[in-house]
C-alpha cells in the first residue's frame, strides 16, 4: 500500500481497527468481512463519481464503529462455536464480553457460574464417593431442634449429624450433575443468543 | 374525562418504535431477498427505499453472518465489471419456508393488531 491515495489509507486503517477486533474469528472467514467491508466502503463512497476523502468519511460515518461491528461478529462467532461444543469455557467467556456492557449480562454471568459450579459439585461428590465412602455424602444436620441444615459433598471429618444418600450419592450425584449442566448451557447460551439479536439488530 | 397529549415523538414511543423495528429486520431481510441474489449494500438500499428500516449500515453484516450461519442464506463472491468483488446472499431452501412462515405471522399479527388500534384512529380524527 505505498502507493496508496489518502482516501484509499483512510479506508485501510478503518479495516485495520476492525480486523484488531476480530479476536477469535478465524482467519479466512476475517479476511472475508474485511473483504466485504471494503467493497461496501469503495462502492458507497464512489457512488458519486471519484473517490474523494470527503466521500470514504461520509461512506465510513454511516457504517458505524469499527469496534462495535467487530464486537458484533465476535460475539455471533462465540455463541456459533459454543453451541458446537457445549463447553463452559467458551460459554461463559462470550457472557463476560456481555457483562462488560450491561447488568444484564453480570446477572446472567454469575447465574451461569454459579450453575456450572453446582453442577461441577454434584458430580464430583458422585466421583469422590469410592474413595471416602465415610466422608463423602449428604448430611443432614441437626444443630437445633427446629433448624435442619444439609451439607453435601465431600467434608473433611464426618459431619455429626444423619447421612442420607449412602450410595445413592453416586447415580443421583451423576444425574443432578448432568442435569444441572445442560440447563445452566441451555439458559446461557438462549440468553446469549438474546443478547446478540438485540444487538445485531440495533438501529441508528 | 380523557386528555389525549398530542406528543408523536415521545421519548417513550420512539424507543417503542425502534424495538419494533428492530424485530422486523429480520422478516424484511428475508422478503428483500426473496427475489434474487443481492450483495449487502443493494439490501441496504432496499430497506431504506422500501421500509424505515434504515439502520446503522454495518449492523446488517453481522446480521447476515448469523443468518447464514443459521442456514438461511448461501453467499457467493462475484467480481463485478468495475473490479471489487461483491458478496452476494440469496435465500436456501430452509430461508425460503422460514421466509413464508414468518410472513405469514407477520400478515396475522398485522391484522390483530390494526383491528384492535382502529378505533384509537378515529379517536385521533375526532
Amino acid at each position: 500500500m505505498t502507493n496508496a491515495t489518502a482516501p484509499e489509507r483512510r479506508i485501510e486503517n478503518f479495516l485495520q481497527e476492525l480486523r484488531a477486533g476480530l479476536r477469535g474469528v478465524p482467519d479466512l472467514q476475517a479476511t472475508e468481512i474485511i473483504d466485504e467491508l471494503r467493497s461496501h466502503v469503495r462502492e458507497r463512497a464512489e457512488m458519486k463519481g471519484e473517490l474523494t476523502d470527503a466521500a470514504v468519511v461520509a461512506a465510513l460515518q454511516r457504517l458505524g464503529n469499527p469496534k462495535e461491528i467487530a464486537a458484533m461478529y465476535v460475539a455471533e462467532e462465540i455463541v456459533t462455536r459454543a453451541e458446537k461444543s457445549f463447553s463452559p469455557w467458551l460459554v461463559l467467556k462470550g457472557i463476560i464480553h456481555w457483562a462488560g456492557i450491561s447488568l444484564a449480562g453480570v446477572f446472567v454471568f454469575f447465574a451461569s457460574l454459579a450453575g456450572y459450579l453446582l453442577a461441577g459439585s454434584f458430580a464430583i461428590s458422585a466421583l469422590m464417593k469410592p474413595f471416602g465412602p465415610g466422608r463423602v455424602g449428604l448430611w443432614g444436620l441437626n444443630e437445633a431442634p427446629d433448624s435442619f441444615s444439609l451439607v453435601l459433598g465431600p467434608a473433611g471429618p464426618s459431619p455429626a449429624g444423619t447421612e442420607l444418600l449412602g450410595w445413592w450419592i453416586i447415580p443421583l450425584g451423576l444425574l443432578m450433575g448432568v442435569g444441572l449442566f445442560l440447563l445452566t448451557a441451555r439458559f446461557s447460551l438462549w440468553s446469549l443468543r438474546k443478547f446478540q439479536r438485540m444487538r445485531s439488530a440495533r438501529l441508528r | 374525562m380523557t386528555s389525549i397529549s398530542a406528543s408523536p415523538s415521545a421519548p417513550a414511543t420512539e424507543k417503542w418504535e425502534v424495538q419494533l423495528r428492530k424485530g422486523c429486520l429480520e422478516l424484511a431481510i428475508l422478503a428483500i431477498l426473496w427475489e434474487g441474489k443481492l450483495y449487502g449494500l443493494e439490501i441496504l438500499r432496499r430497506l431504506e427505499n422500501n421500509s424505515d428500516l434504515v439502520v446503522a449500515e454495518g449492523t446488517i453484516y453481522p446480521l447476515l453472518s448469523r443468518l447464514k450461519a443459521e442456514g438461511l442464506l448461501h453467499s457467493e463472491w462475484v467480481e463485478a465489471e468495475a473490479g471489487h468483488p461483491r458478496k452476494y446472499y440469496r435465500l436456501t431452501s430452509l430461508g425460503k419456508r422460514r421466509a413464508v412462515e414468518m410472513a405469514r405471522v407477520w400478515a396475522e399479527f398485522a391484522a390483530n393488531v390494526g383491528d384492535l388500534v382502529a378505533p384509537l384512529q378515529k379517536g385521533e380524527r375526532a
